[in-house]
This record gives structure tokens, sequence and C-alpha cells, in this order.
């Protein structure tokens, strides 16, 4: 993955961009998790 | 509305301008006017983000969708933070270095002018009509619910906002826009508190849930297969939700300037890729809760008489019309058939037994029967059918407390002109910058340039007023109208640019045809399915579009390569 830095850029909150991508995808993944047993449950 | 709603709206109305025109001191060149010379910080630009996105039809039109259709509709997000990662890691630093003031500038280093002053000018004609919905569609609603002059409430609704757009520009616009966000939010959550509170006693969130899950509207995830079959034509599951909507948020937020220019004005990469993502976390949640307040307000018409139909205007229509009797008659079986609900939901909410609500599971299969036959005369009767947009804030009007009305009218407001300012200032930009400095170059020095931005944000205001004031009636919900105009010509858009990105070696000529025959087969598809020939719904238009442009530019390069047809 391409990892375009601008000089004197500040690090992320994480130790790099590639973490964040894949804490995003996560979330989405576990919010589908969430999803499908919430309308399992209530339907 | 009551003094005290008046007083409410008019304050928190007045609080935006003047927050607005108070922070809109800012550079007078281009850089300072239209991306508030890149000095903001990543929450201003993650609420800016947010502020554009939704308008006044995403909080007035999503929990009536969820009434009618269910939760389905937050399967739309789903392809929001996968594109977000894809912007981030191919959009952001590309369009930080090259430094440039509308993405479409890009195109230019990288096809040729044609291929940019294309790609600006869909972009100038999809968000210029659609801006002008966006303030027609809040306007009629409010008209017909508040009684108020349509023409009166669509040049408040697109005016008053103009003072600080043009005055500020992007800062003005950023600005506002977070303080927006916070109200909107504050008062849905106020709405969902009175929504809960105004349940009998034993009921609570948890069951106002379960009752909405029985009725069938609790349907988060579906998969659009029926008999064993994928439905192309099903407009919300999973895959849909995943795939097209991925393709869509890809082209909305990659290359549509009125988000492009506002993570343009972010200080670094880092604040921009932060907006972008901490917007792929939250929208969902987001969406979800809002939808859920549809929901809420179906459990609570369980307890509670639900009108007939929610848009007062054609109900009143009714009374004086030939079908008056039938209306009645209708209105009669409805009001018997809440009552033997009403009898049922007072033994769930002693005893909780879920058993109980299947039947009120048939008895609303009835109500939604008889709302149909109502629908039906007020089609026959010459009105408009789909009550979709008015079921919320009929709702609001009914039940919600003194204040809390007017910050809810606010709120349509508020949420209107946050994403109406972030589109007037998207469409000067590209105007001025891809079409009068590229085209015309009469434009001398910085001054020239902030005087020229200021009228071109004000002519844009004047002529999606003027779309507000012309647009006439829409079958479908309005919330809908925009994204379907929206996934049109997005595809296109969005081919040209992953062509830009990852075909390296296709050039303007190849792309520029591509594109041209992609948006052709994509109307084409528009249409046939408008006409029932094929069914295919509206966000795989978006995967389609984008596909073409990409798949039939690298095999006309291959061609054009081969046979040399195209000047290189």
């Amino acid at each position: 993955m391409m990892q375009y830095k601008e000089p004197g850029e500040k690090p992320s909150p994480f130790k790099s961009w590639t973490a964040w991508y894949v804490f995003v995808a996560a979330f989405l993944i576990v919010e589908i998790i969430i999803f499908y047993f919430l309308t399992k449950m209530f339907s | 509305m009551k003094p005290l709603d008046w007083i409410v709206l008019i304050f928190t109305l007045l609080v935006i301008i003047l927050y607005g025109i108070y922070k809109s001191r800012t550079s007078r060149n281009l850089d300072g006017y239209f991306l508030s010379n890149r000095d903001m910080p990543w929450y201003i630009i993650l609420l800016s983000i947010m502020g554009t996105q939704a308008s006044a039809i995403t909080f007035i039109s999503a929990p009536g969708q969820a009434y009618t259709d269910g939760m389905r509709f937050v399967q739309y997000y789903f392809g929001l933070p996968l594109a977000a990662i894809v912007i981030c890691i191919s959009f952001v630093p590309v369009f930080h270095k090259l430094k440039v003031y509308t993405a479409y500038e890009f195109l230019e280093t990288r096809f040729n002018v044609k291929t940019r002053a294309l790609t600006s000018f869909l972009f100038l004609l999809q968000r210029g009509l659609s801006t002008g919905i966006s303030i027609f569609a809040p306007s009629i609603i409010l008209s017909i619910l508040l009684d108020w002059n349509i023409y009166l409430t669509n040049l408040f609704m697109g005016g008053l906002l103009i003072i600080y757009t043009v005055t500020g520009g992007a800062k003005s616009v950023a600005y506002t826009q977070q303080l927006q966000f916070v109200i909107i939010m504050s008062a849905m959550l106020l709405a969902g508190y009175f929504v809960v509170k105004n349940l009998p006693q034993n009921i609570g969130l948890k069951e106002a849930i379960t009752v909405g899950g029985k009725l069938g509207k609790f349907n988060v995830i579906t998969t659009g297969i029926e008999n064993g079959k994928f439905n192309w034509g099903d407009k919300y599951n999973i895959f849909s939700g995943i795939l097209g909507s991925f393709f869509l948020m890809l082209s909305y937020f990659g290359t549509d300037q009125s988000q492009v220019g506002r993570y343009l004005t972010a200080k670094t990469i880092r604040e921009s890729r932060l907006g972008l993502l901490l917007n792929g976390i939250v929208k969902i949640p987001m969406q979800f809760f809002i939808l859920l307040l549809g929901v809420l307000v179906l459990a609570f018409y369980q307890f509670n008489n639900a009108p007939a139909f929610f848009n007062q205007h054609e109900t009143a229509r009714l009374e004086n019309s030939a079908y008056k009797n039938e209306f009645h008659s209708l209105q009669k079986q409805l009001s018997d058939i809440d009552a033997q609900k009403q009898t049922i939901l007072k033994e769930y909410a002693q005893t909780k037994s879920v058993a109980l609500l299947t039947e009120v599971n048939q008895l609303q299969k009835s109500t939604e029967s008889i709302r149909s036959s109502v629908k039906e005369l007020v089609k026959k009767n010459g009105g408009k059918d789909n009550d979709t947009n008015y079921i919320f804030l009929k709702f609001v009007v009914d039940y919600l407390p003194t204040g809390l009305v007017g910050l809810i009218i606010a709120v349509i407001f508020l949420a209107s002109w946050g994403s109406i300012a972030a589109a007037l200032n998207s469409l000067a930009s590209s105007t001025i910058v891809d079409f009068h400095k590229r085209f015309f170059k009469k434009i001398e020095g910085d001054e020239d340039d902030y005087r020229f931005s200021k009228l071109y944000t004000f002519l844009w205001g004047i002529f999606c007023i003027g779309v507000a004031m012309f647009v006439s009636q829409w079958g479908n919900s309005l919330i809908e109208v925009v994204n379907i105009l929206g996934s049109l010509f997005y595809g296109t858009i969005l081919g040209i640019f992953l062509v830009a990105f990852y075909a390296k070696k296709v050039r303007g000529n190849t792309v520029f045809i591509a594109a041209v025959i992609a948006e052709i087969v994509v109307i084409a598809l528009f249409f046939l399915n408008e006409y029932k020939i094929i069914s295919l719904g509206f966000l795989w238009l978006n995967a389609v579009g984008a596909l073409l442009v990409y798949f039939l530019s690298e095999s006309l390069n291959v061609f054009a390569k081969k046979y040399k047809v195209i000047d290189y």
C-alpha cells in the first residue's frame, strides 16, 4: 500500500496507516455481525 | 407552532448566521476562500464531511423510511468505510501533493483539458440540480405541515445561508457545519428520548424495539435473495450495500467536489485521512440511530391511534372531495383495528409475552392494507400518494413538547444549510477554477479571484433556489431521488478517476470516449429499469458506470494502439 507522508507529518495515533485501515474494515465487519444478530434477535 | 417554538427556531437560525459571519474572516484569495488556507484540524474535517453528507432529507426521510420499509436502509452505508480506506490510500495523497483546488484539476495533469472539463461539467450538472432538490425537498414538507408559503420557505431554506457562505467561503461553511451538527444530533437525541418517554408505562426501549421487530421493521440485515435467487431490483441488501454503495461512496467522497473541497481544507494529509476514516466509523451507527427513531415511532403508533395518511394536506383535500365517505369508512376501520391492537398491547405491557405480538402483526397487516386503500383514494383524488416524508414530522408536531418542535424544525434548516453551503462553495470553486480561470483567464490577481469567487457562490445560490422553485412533484421518497440522481453520473466520474489512478497506460482521448459511452449506457439502463424492461436497483448503476469506463478505457487503449485510430 502506498504510504505517502508529508514532510514533518505527525505520526497517526496508530503506528501506521495500514493499522488504521485494518481497524476501520474490522469495525465494519463487527458492526455487520452485531446487526445480523440484532436482526435475528428482534425479528 | 406555538410562540416558544418560533422563538427557538428564529434564535437557532440567527445564532448560525451570526456565527458564520463571525467566522468569515479569511485571506482574500482562492486559497483562503475555497480552502480556508488549508489549516483545518481533523475534527472540523470530520464534522464538515458529516454535515455535508447529511442533508435535511436524511433526517426527515430516514425515520419515515424505517417506519414503512424497516431499517434495511442502513445497509446503503456499508460501502462507506471501505471507500474511505481506498480514498485515503490513493486519492488524498495525490490531491494534497498537487495542491489542487478541485478534484478535476488533477484530471488535466493526468489526461487532458477535455476530460477535466467533461468531469467537472457532469459534477456541476448533477450537484446543481440535486442542491436545488435539497432546498425544495424539506421546504415542501414544512410548507404543507406548517401551512407556510412554499416560495417563501424555499427562499428561507436556500437564501439565508447565502449570507455567510458568500461572505466567508469554506471557513464559514466548516465552522457553521460544526455547530449545526452538534445542535442537530442533540435535537435528534432529545426526540428519541421523548419517543420512548411517550410510550405507555412498562414499555421501554427494548419492548418498543421488540414490537417494531415483530412487525418486520427491525430488518437491519437483508440478503436480497428471494426463492433462492438474488433479486437485482432489490434496492437495499447487504450485497448492494457493500458493493453498489462502495462505488457510490467512492465516487461521492473521492470525486465530488462538495466532499473533496472539505478535506482539501485540512492542514495535512493526516488530518484529511483522520476525518475521512472517522466518518467511516461513526456514520453507520449514526444512521442506525436515525432509522431506529422510525421504528420507535412505529411502535409508539401501535399504542396510539395512527393517522390514516400522514400528509394532512391530502387528507384535508379528501375531506372536501367525492371520496369523503369512503375515506371516513376507512378511517373507522383503522380506528377499530387500533383499538384491538391497543387491547392486546395492554396485556403485552403487563405480561411481556412476545406471542401476543404475532396477533399485533396480523392486525398491522390489516392496517397497512387500509393505508394502501387510503393511498389509492389520495391518488384518485389527484394527490401525491407517498407520505413517507411526513411521518416523523407529523409525530414531532403532534407529540413532542413545545420548544422541541421549534428545535426540530430548526434542525431541518440547519441540516439543509450544512449540505447546501458546502455544495454552493464547491459549485463556485469548480466554476471558477475549472472553467473561468482555465478558459477565459480574465481574472487577474488575488482580489479579482476573491470577488469572482463570491459572485459565483451567490449566482449558484440563486440558480439552486430557482431549481427548487420549479421542481415539481417526485414519485419516490425524496432521499432516494437525490441518491438516484447522483447514481446517474457518479459511476462515470468515478470510472475516470479510477483509470487516472490505476490504469497508468491509458491516455486522455481514450478515457474521454469510454466515459461518454459509459454515461450513455448508464442512462439507458436507468430508463430500461424505469420502464420495467429490466430490473436493476439504482445502487448498481454506480458499479456499472465505473467498471464500464475502466474496462472500456483499457480495451480501447489496446485497440487504439494496435490500429492507431486515436491520436495520442
